[in-house]
């Protein structure tokens, strides 16, 4: 559904977008995820034909979005960051307005203003000043906005941003609701946001796709080993001599509690080996007290870090 | 009586006319609407037009009631109310109006702030104004191509109860310069937007 080969946008000297590809297929959501001014915003206006790109070539439903910016603006609704309202209408006359201007024919206005309305829980306050409306509202109104005119591909720049906990819930729902019958770009900063959301996630920074993968084997494949919690009472240098003899450990990280004889630690193993019982019984015969010891997988947030910052080092 | 009311219109657009046209695009571009425009399948000659529209249709109704007062001093008119000319009148506050909304409207285009576009829009009808007065008693063959460019000359005949094609045309042809340089600003947003 949406084909993007060598995207790049310039500014002057500066890369916003340096040379990214990536696919949708037809119904999935996709999450664009990266660090403030990674150049999610860029990308997103580039697929809306708002901004034109420097190089490469970005369709929609087969239509180049620069060649065939008609066509491509009939088959997407965006939400920009800051949603495009008019505070002085009502949320109904606003909706009816959007949709007449996207092109959707006179006898299916009433209806389809009336289904985004539903799908977004708006239809309490369809008389309301959009100027009234709490932040939450708004941004249902802007993503209502997005939908009514059943278009082909959805683009979300930033849908919770803004939003308190259950609001950002409900906009989550909603989005994934969307999903089959719409293709859904969505970026965000919010890592579990991805994590509860998408299928596939492209991760961006400084304008390069730092990876691209589904949501499961993202997670599953960069965390290369198992990582360990321990919490110890004892010495601290005798703990890591313990741990160092212990073959397949690649990392060792010990904090001493100050003014407390308590180390907590981070260990992280090889990848698929599991060297629980080896630590534990390391530090136990090693006259060591183990308090706590626990397994823990690498969140997307452990993963986006290191990605993100693996980029900086090169 | 007929010259001297059309003539306190045209020093009401002065002030009323930079009012009307300062948020047409500015505010659409500092709220982000602008964006949902441009992303929309719309045209840029649609947008340009439906606002010019717009504007012209507020115009008229703000224009409207004015008429009132030419219906009751109709009634007491001796000799009888000189309708045509009041016609030609309205005709050229209507032309002017629509020049005036072409020019605003491309000055508010230039920028974000509806403040600047208003404070802009204010001073350039006010050296419009300026010219028109400093180029009345003009003679010499520069004055007559000033003369001809003020766009308060043309509106004169108009409140005379004539219609002068010359001015027709002047008044057509400036109001689309005016949405001709909006939808060329409309159209370079296109390409370096930053």
């Amino acid at each position: 559904m949406i084909e993007v080969e060598h995207l790049t946008k310039s500014y002057g000297q500066a890369r916003a977008v340096n040379d990214i590809s990536f696919k949708v297929e037809k119904g999935e959501i996709l999450g664009f995820l990266g660090p403030n001014g990674a150049g999610k915003t860029t990308t997103m206006r580039i697929l809306t034909g708002y901004l034109p790109a420097t190089g490469g070539t970005a369709r929609i439903a087969g239509f180049d979005v620069f060649e065939q910016s008609m066509e491509v603006r009939k088959r997407i609704g965006y939400l920009p960051e800051t949603p495009p309202l008019y505070p002085e209408m009502t949320v109904e006359s606003y909706l009816t307005f959007v949709a007449r201007i996207k092109g959707v024919a006179a006898q299916n206005i009433a209806g389809r203003v009336e289904e985004s309305m539903k799908l977004t829980n708006l239809n309490d306050r369809r008389k309301e000043l959009i100027k009234r409306l709490s932040r939450g509202y708004k941004q249902r109104v802007g993503i209502a906005q997005a939908i009514v005119h059943n278009p082909d591909v959805v683009i979300l720049d930033e849908p919770t941003v803004g939003l308190d906990p259950n609001q950002i819930k409900e906009v989550r729902n909603l989005i994934k609701g969307l999903s089959g019958e719409h293709t859904i770009i969505l970026s965000t900063h919010i890592l579990p946001e991805v994590e509860m959301t998408c299928d596939r996630v492209v991760i961006i920074n400084k304008g390069k796709i730092a990876a691209i993968d589904t949501t499961e084997n993202l997670t599953s494949q960069l965390k290369g080993g198992e990582r360990v919690q321990i919490q110890v009472r004892g010495n601290a240098d005798a703990l890591r001599s313990k741990l160092e003899s212990i073959e397949g450990l690649i990392r060792i990280d010990l904090e001493p509690q100050e003014g407390t004889d308590l180390i907590q630690g981070s260990i992280e193993s090889e990848e698929g080996k599991d060297l629980r019982a080896q630590i534990a019984s390391g530090i136990v015969h090693g006259g060591l007290d183990l308090l706590e010891i626990r397994a823990v997988g690498l969140s997307l947030e452990d993963i986006f870090m290191q990605l993100t910052t693996e980029e900086k080092a090169a | 009586m007929i010259r001297n009311f059309t003539g306190v219109i045209a020093t009401l657009l002065l002030f009323l006319m930079p009012m009307l046209t300062m948020g047409t695009y500015a505010e659409e571009r500092k709220r982000g609407t602008m964006e949902m425009l441009m992303t929309s399948p719309l045209t840029e000659l649609q947008i340009v037009l439906g606002k010019f529209l717009a504007l012209l249709t507020l115009f008229a109704m703000m224009l409207a009631p004015t008429l009132i007062y030419h219906l009751v001093m109709s009634r007491y008119s001796e000799p009888a109310m000189p309708w045509r000319i009041v016609w030609t009148g309205y005709l050229g506050v209507f032309l002017l109006g629509g020049v005036l909304l072409a020019l605003g409207s491309f000055i508010s285009s230039l920028t974000e702030s509806q403040i600047v576009a208003g404070v802009v829009t204010f001073v350039v009808f006010l050296l419009l104004w300026v010219l028109d007065m400093s180029v009345r008693s003009a003679g010499s063959t520069t004055g007559e191509i000033f003369k001809y460019l003020s766009i308060l000359q043309h509106y004169d005949t108009f409140a005379q109860g004539v219609i002068d094609t010359s001015s027709v045309v002047f008044y057509l042809s400036a109001a689309a310069l005016g949405l001709f340089l909006t939808h060329r600003t409309l159209e370079s947003m296109r390409w370096r937007r930053a």
